[in-house]
C-alpha cells in the first residue's frame, strides 16, 4: 500500500494500519463516547446525522452529540451539542464542580437548576434537561448563537442605532439610542420579574448573562445558578471568588446571602447604566477596587459621559443604583413600568436625589466619617469659643481615625492567616509557597499589642517543616527529537540541532539563543573542515563538546575557541554515544568496544590513560563525582562494577536481583543508588558491603536522581510515578506523578526545581521542589542513645527551653522573647511527643512521638527562614 | 521444569486449541482482567482458561517486544511460549502482584521478569518443554514484526503500540462479526472504510448508488457504525483492565502511544 495520509489528523496511515484506517483517528472514536455495555442496543435510534464525510470523529456524551466548543466560563465549559432523542440542537453546559465541591452543593444545584427550568418566559433561556451523566452534571439549554450581550457591547454592536429607522411620531422623541436601550432593558426587566414572583433570584445581572438567538431576541440566563457554582463549587481561586463585582449591588458585595430582589434591580440598573454612559458604573484596577468603589461611591452620572444621555432615563438608571436597597424600585416590574412610561413620553415617577438627600445617603454609608465630619464642624464652632477644649477633642477625633484604619489592617492580618492554614490544610500542590507568602505579607504590616505573631509563626513553622511539589509550565514546545538535543551538564542550557545542521545553544529558563555552532566550523589541526553530524556530550565545565563527524571521527573542541580540536579516527564502529566527561572536565571516556572503556586526557592533546575492560557489553557507566572511579553495568553479568580511572583496575562488584536501569552517584562519592526492577538499592563504594534497599515501586524504575546537596533522592519510575525521599533518612518528601513516556529526572537550579525528561517528543515536566526536612527532618529512631530524653529541656548556652505541654505538643520558649512559646507541628496527622532532647550544641532539638518516630528540628535553619518571613523570634 | 498434568497432550490438535481459545470468534471473548485479577485460586483450571484466552490475544506484541530486545525469529518464538506456558502451566508467577494495575502492564513486567531471570534456565530446556497453551501463529508472527518500524523504537513502545493495534484489530474484527452474523457483510465491507473517513474511503452518494440506500439512511448506518465501534472499543479495553474505572485512564494512554 503506498502511504497514505488520514484525512483527519493528517497522520501517515502504515500499512498495518486496521482496515486501512488512521489508529489513532479510531482509537479517538471511544475516547469521547458512550460507555454503554457491548450488546447493549435498546438504545433508541437516532435521526440521520448532519455532518458528512470530512467531519471528525463524532462524540457522545449521554444522549447528545457533541458537536462543537461555544465558551468557557466560570461556570464550566459550554458545548454545541445535537439531542439525539430528540434531535434538536442544545446547549450543553458541564458543570465545574470540583472535587473540593461541598457535597450539598450538588443538592442545591439541582434543587435551583429545577426550580430555574420551570421558568416560562420569551425572555428567559430555557433549560431543557439538568443531568449528571459518568459523574459530570450538566445543563441542556437551548441553543442561542446570536452571542451574548457582553459581546455585543464589546464589538460595538450595541447599542445600535437603527439607521433605516422610521422618524418617529412624536416630535419631542428621545434619541433612538435611548429608546433601544429603553426598550431592551424594560424587556429583561419583565423577564427577571417573572422570574421573581416564582420566588427565584438571579444574583448575577450583567452583560455577559444576557444572551441573543440569531434574530436578536434577548434572553436571561443562568438564573440563580451563575454565583452558586462561583461561589460553592470550590472550584475558584482566593481573591477572585467575587468574579466581576462591576455589576453587583453593595449588599451582595458585602454579604452574598443576603441578597433580596432589590439586588436583581440594582442588576438591572448596572445593565441599564453600561448601556447608556458606555461603561460599567464601577470599574477598579482590582476587584477589592472594584468592591471599595461600589461599597462607597456614587457612579458618575451618564450624561458626563455621553453628553446626549437623556437625563430622565439617567434618573431612572440611578435610582436602580441606590446604596439602600429600599430607596431602588420596589420591583423589577415597576423599573419596567417607569422605562415603559419614559418611551410613552409621560412623566417617571423617580425623581433625581436632592442635596440633603445625597448628604443622607453619604451618612449612611459613612456612618463613622460622617459622624466625625459632625463632630469636627461642631469642634469647630467648640474652638470659636473654647481653643483649649478643642484641641483635646480634635486629638479624639484623630485617634478615632487611626484606630479605624488599625481595625483594618488587623483584619487583613488574621484573613493573611486564615489563608496561609487554609492553603496549608487542603494541601493543594503549590500550597507552601502561597502560604508562606500569605505569612509574609501579614508579618510586614506593624500592628499596635496585641499582636498575633505567635499564631503566624507557629504556622509559618508548620509550613516550613512540611514539603511541597507544585508544578510548574513545562517547556511550551518540543525540543525535537531526543537524539539532536542534550543538556548542559550545568543544567543551564541545552544545544539542539538547527535545521541547517548548526547547534544552537539556548537558555533553559527563556530559550533565547546563547551561541551557536555552524555545522562547518570544526576545523582539525591540520586545517581539514569537516561537518558536524552530533553533539555527544558538553563537559561539566561547559568549555568542551564531544561530536560525531559526518566523516565518522569522534572529535573533541572547546567550545569558544576554534582550535584544540583532537579527534579518533578508528572511530565510527562503536558507540560514542556514551562518550562522558569528568566530573573535573579534565578526562574523557568512551567505549572502546562493546567491552572497553578507554579513559583520557583532554589537557595535553588526548593523551590516552588507561582503558577499562568489563566481562561484558557495558550498557552504562558514570564517573564518581571526584573522578577517581568509573561505575559500569553490564546486563550479561548483571553485575555493577567499579573500576579505577588511572589503572584501569576492577576494584568491586556488586549483583541485584533484577536488571539495572540506571544508577547514580550520590554528590559525595561514597555511595550509588541503584534502580534494579521495581526497588532502589543503595551501595557502598568505599565499604564491603552488600546493596541494601533503600525504596520500592508499585512500577519497574526508571531513573534517579540525587539533589546537587545529595539530601534528596528522586525516583522515577515506568508508570510515571516520581517520588522525592530525604537521604539519608529516607523521609517521604513529595510524589506526583507524570503522564508520557519518561527517560530521566533531575534537579535544577541549585535544587529548587525538579524536572522530568519525557523522549520523543522531547520535551520537559517541571515543579518548584521545597523540601520540608531541612527544618524538620523524619527519623526512624532516637539517633543517640546516650542522650537523656526528657519532657522539659533547656539548652546550656543560649536559655532556649523546649517542653512538651498536657495534650502533647511541643513548645519552644527563647529566652529574651516575651511572646508565648511557639508550637513546633510536624508534617502530617498529629502524634503526641513523648520526650526531647537538644543536641548538637542547641542546634537540633530531638522530638521523639508516641508511635516512636523522631523528628530532628533544626534550629540553624529554622531561624534563617522565618528571619526571611520577619517572623524570627526577637 | 517439571511438566504439568493439566496441560493438553502435544497431540492436542489446532481444532482442539480452536475450540477452547475461540480467537478467531472476538465477539464472543468475554473473559476479563479484573475477574482474573481479582480470582482467589490461580490453580484452577478455569482460571488458566481465562488467562489463556486473554493471553491468545495479546501475543503479538509481546512477541515484538522480544524481538525487538535482539533475539531471533526462532528465539523469540520459543521463548513467548515458554513465557506462556510458564505463566499458564504453573504458579510461577503467583510472586506477582496481579491485583494491582492493568492487564498491559502486568503482562509486560511478567515478561520482563521471565527474560530477566528465567530464559537461561528456559533454554536448557527442550524446546516446547512446556505444552503450547497459546497458539503463536508462526506464519505471521514474522512477517508482521518485520513491518515494525526499525528505528527509534524502544521494545516498550513497540510492545505498547502493537498492544493499541491489536486491541483496535480485535475491535474491528467483533465488529465485522456482528454484521456477517446478521446477514449484513456487504454493508460492512463497503461502510468500514467512513469509520474514520479513510482516505480512499467513497463518499456517502456514491455508497448510497452502490448499497441502493439513500444518502441519508447511509449517513445513519455510519453513524451506528461509529458509536457501536467506539462501544466494542470501549469493551475490549475494559475486559485488559482492573477496574472499569480505568478504562477511560488507558484510553487515553493508548492515545499517547498513537501519536508519539
Amino acid at each position: 500500500m503506498s502511504p497514505s495520509h488520514c484525512p483527519i489528523c493528517d497522520r501517515p496511515i502504515g500499512a498495518d494500519a486496521p482496515g486501512g484506517q488512521c489508529a489513532l483517528c479510531l482509537m479517538g472514536l471511544a475516547a469521547v463516547a458512550e460507555g454503554a455495555s457491548p450488546g447493549d442496543d435498546s438504545r433508541a435510534p437516532g435521526p440521520a446525522p448532519t455532518d458528512d464525510a470530512e467531519t471528525p470523529p463524532v462524540s457522545f456524551f449521554g444522549d447528545y452529540e457533541i458537536l462543537g466548543e461555544i465558551a468557557r466560563g466560570g461556570m464550566g465549559v459550554v458545548y454545541r451539542a445535537r439531542q439525539v432523542s430528540l434531535n434538536r440542537p442544545v446547549a450543553l453546559k458541564m458543570i465545574a464542580a470540583g472535587p473540593l465541591a461541598p457535597k450539598d452543593f450538588i443538592e442545591r444545584f439541582h434543587m435551583e437548576a429545577q426550580a430555574s427550568a420551570r421558568l416560562h418566559h420569551p425572555s428567559i433561556l430555557p433549560i431543557h434537561e439538568i443531568g449528571e451523566h459518568r459523574g459530570q452534571h450538566y445543563l441542556a439549554l437551548k441553543l442561542v448563537e446570536g452571542g451574548s450581550l457582553s459581546d455585543k457591547i464589546d464589538r460595538g454592536e450595541w447599542p445600535y442605532h437603527p439607521a433605516s429607522d422610521a422618524p418617529s411620531a412624536h416630535p419631542p422623541a428621545p434619541p433612538r439610542r435611548d429608546q433601544s436601550v429603553a426598550r431592551f432593558v424594560s424587556r429583561i426587566a419583565e423577564a427577571v420579574h417573572h422570574a421573581h414572583q416564582r420566588g427565584i433570584l438571579h444574583r448575577d445581572l450583567k452583560p455577559g448573562n444576557i444572551l441573543f438567538d440569531s434574530d436578536g431576541v434577548p434572553y436571561v440566563a443562568d438564573f440563580g445558578l451563575a454565583k452558586l457554582v462561583e461561589h460553592d463549587s470550590g472550584l475558584t481561586q482566593t481573591g477572585t471568588f467575587l468574579g466581576t463585582p462591576s455589576y453587583m449591588a453593595p449588599e451582595q458585595a458585602r454579604d452574598g446571602a443576603q441578597v433580596t430582589t432589590a439586588a436583581d434591580v440594582y442588576g438591572l440598573g448596572a445593565i441599564l447604566y453600561h448601556l447608556l454612559a458606555g461603561q460599567p458604573p464601577f470599574k477598579g484596577a482590582s476587584v477589592m477596587e472594584t468592591l471599595r468603589q461600589v461599597a462607597d461611591r456614587e457612579p458618575v452620572a451618564p450624561h458626563e459621559l455621553r453628553a446626549d444621555t437623556d437625563r430622565d432615563l439617567e434618573t431612572i438608571c440611578l435610582k436602580c443604583l441606590a446604596k439602600e436597597p429600599a430607596s431602588r424600585y420596589p420591583s423589577a416590574r415597576a423599573l419596567a413600568e417607569d422605562l415603559d412610561r419614559w418611551l410613552a413620553g409621560e412623566s417617571i415617577l423617580a425623581r433625581p436625589a436632592t442635596l440633603p438627600e445625597r448628604l443622607w445617603r453619604w451618612s449612611r454609608r459613612q456612618p463613622v466619617l460622617a459622624a466625625l465630619s459632625l463632630t469636627v464642624l461642631g469642634l469647630l464652632i467648640a474652638v470659636a469659643i473654647i481653643s483649649t477644649f478643642a484641641a483635646v477633642r480634635l486629638r479624639q477625633a484623630r485617634d478615632e481615625i487611626r484606630r479605624a484604619g488599625q481595625a483594618t489592617e488587623r483584619e487583613l492580618v488574621y484573613a493573611n492567616l486564615a489563608q496561609a492554614q487554609t492553603e496549608r490544610r487542603l494541601g493543594t500542590p503549590g500550597y507552601r509557597s502561597q502560604a508562606l507568602a500569605a505569612l509574609r505579607r501579614a508579618a510586614l504590616i506593624q500592628l499596635p499589642p496585641p499582636t498575633p505573631t505567635v499564631a503566624l509563626r507557629n504556622e509559618a513553622i508548620a509550613c516550613l517543616a512540611s514539603s511541597d511539589l507544585k508544578a510548574l509550565p513545562g517547556w511550551p514546545e518540543t525540543l525535537g527529537a531526543s537524539g539532536k538535543t542534550l543538556l548542559d551538564p550545568a543544567r543551564d542550557r541545552y544545544a539542539q540541532a538547527a535545521p541547517d545542521g548548526a547547534y544552537v545553544f539556548r537558555s533553559i529558563t527563556d530559550h533565547h539563543e546563547l551561541m551557536r555552532l555552524e555545522k562547518n566550523s570544526w576545523d582539525d589541526p591540520e586545517g581539514n573542515r569537516a561537518a558536524i553530524d552530533r553533539v555527544w556530550a558538553i563537559s561539566p565545565d561547559g568549555r568542551w563538546i564531544a561530536g560525531r563527524f559526518e566523516d565518522g571521527s569522534l572529535r573533541f573542541r572547546q567550545l569558544v575557541a576554534t582550535r584544540h580540536i583532537w579527534q579518533l579516527n578508528d572511530s565510527g564502529r562503536f558507540a560514542y554515544g556514551r562518550t562522558t566527561f569528568s566530573p573535573d572536565s579534565q578526562r574523557v571516556a568512551f567505549p572502546r568496544s562493546p567491552q572497553h572503556i578507554r579513559i583520557a586526557w583532554l589537557t595535553n592533546g588526548l593523551k590516552e590513560s588507561s582503558e577499562i575492560h568489563a566481562p561484558g557489553p557495558v550498557d552504562r557507566f558514570a564517573w564518581a563525582p571526584q573522578g577517581e572511579r568509573l561505575a559500569l553495568y553490564t546486563e550479561r553479568s548483571a553485575a555493577l562494577l567499579l573500576a579505577d580511572t588511572m589503572s584501569g583496575a576492577i576494584a568491586k562488584s556488586a549483583q541485584f536481583p533484577a536488571p539495572i536501569r540506571y544508577f547514580a552517584w550520590h554528590p559525595n562519592g561514597r555511595e550509588i543508588a541503584v534502580a534494579a526492577g521495581r526497588e532502589v538499592f543503595a551501595w557502598r563504594a568505599d565499604a564491603d558491603e552488600a546493596p541494601r534497599p533503600l525504596a520500592e515501586c508499585a512500577a519497574p524504575l526508571r531513573a534517579l536522581a540525587f539533589s546537587d546537596d545529595g539530601l534528596a533522592l528522586a525516583i522515577l519510575a515506568r508508570d510515571g510515578e516520581v517520588r522525592i525521599l530525604g537521604f539519608p533518612s529516607l523521609q517521604e518528601l513529595s510524589s506526583t506523578h507524570v503522564i508520557g513516556e519518561t527517560e530521566r529526572v533531575l534537579f535544577m537550579s541549585r535544587d529548587r526545581e525538579l524536572a522530568v525528561i519525557h523522549d520523543s517528543p522531547l520535551r520537559l515536566s517541571r515543579w518548584e521542589f521545597s523540601p520540608g526536612d531541612r527544618v524538620a527532618a523524619r527519623l526512624n529512631a532516637w539517633p543517640e542513645p546516650s542522650t537523656r530524653r526528657e519532657r522539659d529541656v533547656t539548652t546550656k548556652g543560649s536559655g532556649w527551653r523546649a517542653r512538651i505541654d498536657s495534650t502533647g505538643r511541643v513548645l519552644l520558649t527563647q529566652p529574651s522573647d516575651q511572646d508565648e512559646p511557639s508550637a513546633l507541628e510536624a508534617p502530617g496527622a498529629f502524634v503526641p511527643a513523648q520526650s526531647l532532647a537538644w543536641s548538637a550544641e542547641g542546634r537540633e532539638l530531638l522530638v521523639q512521638q508516641t508511635n516512636g518516630v523522631v523528628w530532628k528540628w533544626r534550629m540553624p535553619e529554622l531561624r534563617d527562614s522565618l528571619r526571611a518571613l520577619k517572623l524570627d523570634w526577637r | 521444569m517439571p511438566e504439568t498434568d493439566s496441560s493438553p497432550p502435544e497431540s492436542g490438535d489446532a481444532q482442539t486449541r480452536e475450540g477452547r481459545y475461540p480467537g478467531r470468534s472476538p465477539a464472543f471473548a468475554t473473559t476479563h482482567w479484573s475477574a482474573i485479577a481479582s480470582a482467589g485460586n490461580e490453580d484452577s483450571p478455569k482460571w488458566r482458561e481465562a488467562l489463556a484466552e486473554l493471553c491468545q490475544t495479546y501475543w503479538y506484541p509481546l512477541y515484538a517486544y522480544v524481538r525487538r530486545q535482539g533475539h531471533d525469529e526462532h528465539e523469540a518464538k520459543d521463548l513467548t511460549q515458554e513465557f506462556f506456558s510458564r505463566l499458564l502451566a504453573k504458579n510461577y508467577f503467583r510472586a506477582l502482584d496481579r491485583k494491582r494495575g492493568k492487564f498491559r502492564s502486568w503482562l509486560l513486567s511478567a515478561m520482563e521478569h521471565f527474560l530477566a531471570k528465567e530464559w537461561r534456565d528456559a533454554r536448557r530446556l527442550k524446546r516446547g518443554g512446556g505444552q503450547p497453551l497459546i497458539s503463536l501463529d508462526d506464519d505471521t508472527a514474522e512477517n508482521r514484526y518485520r513491518l515494525e518500524p526499525a528505528e527509534s523504537m524502544t521494545a516498550e513502545r513497540i510492545y505498547e503500540r502493537r498492544w493499541a493495534m491489536t486491541l483496535l484489530d480485535r475491535t474491528l474484527a467483533s465488529l465485522r462479526e456482528e454484521f456477517v452474523s446478521n446477514g449484513k457483510t456487504a454493508l460492512f465491507e463497503n461502510l468500514q472504510g467512513a469509520l474514520t473517513g479513510a482516505a480512499d474511503a467513497p463518499a456517502y452518494a456514491e455508497l448510497a448508488g452502490r448499497l441502493d440506500m439513500t444518502e441519508g439512511a447511509i449517513k445513519v448506518a455510519v453513524h451506528r457504525l461509529r458509536q457501536r465501534y467506539a462501544q466494542l472499543l470501549r469493551a475490549e479495553i475494559s475486559r485488559t483492565v482492573a477496574d472499569p474505572a480505568e478504562v477511560d485512564g488507558e484510553l487515553r494512554h493508548l492515545l499517547t502511544v498513537l501519536s508519539a
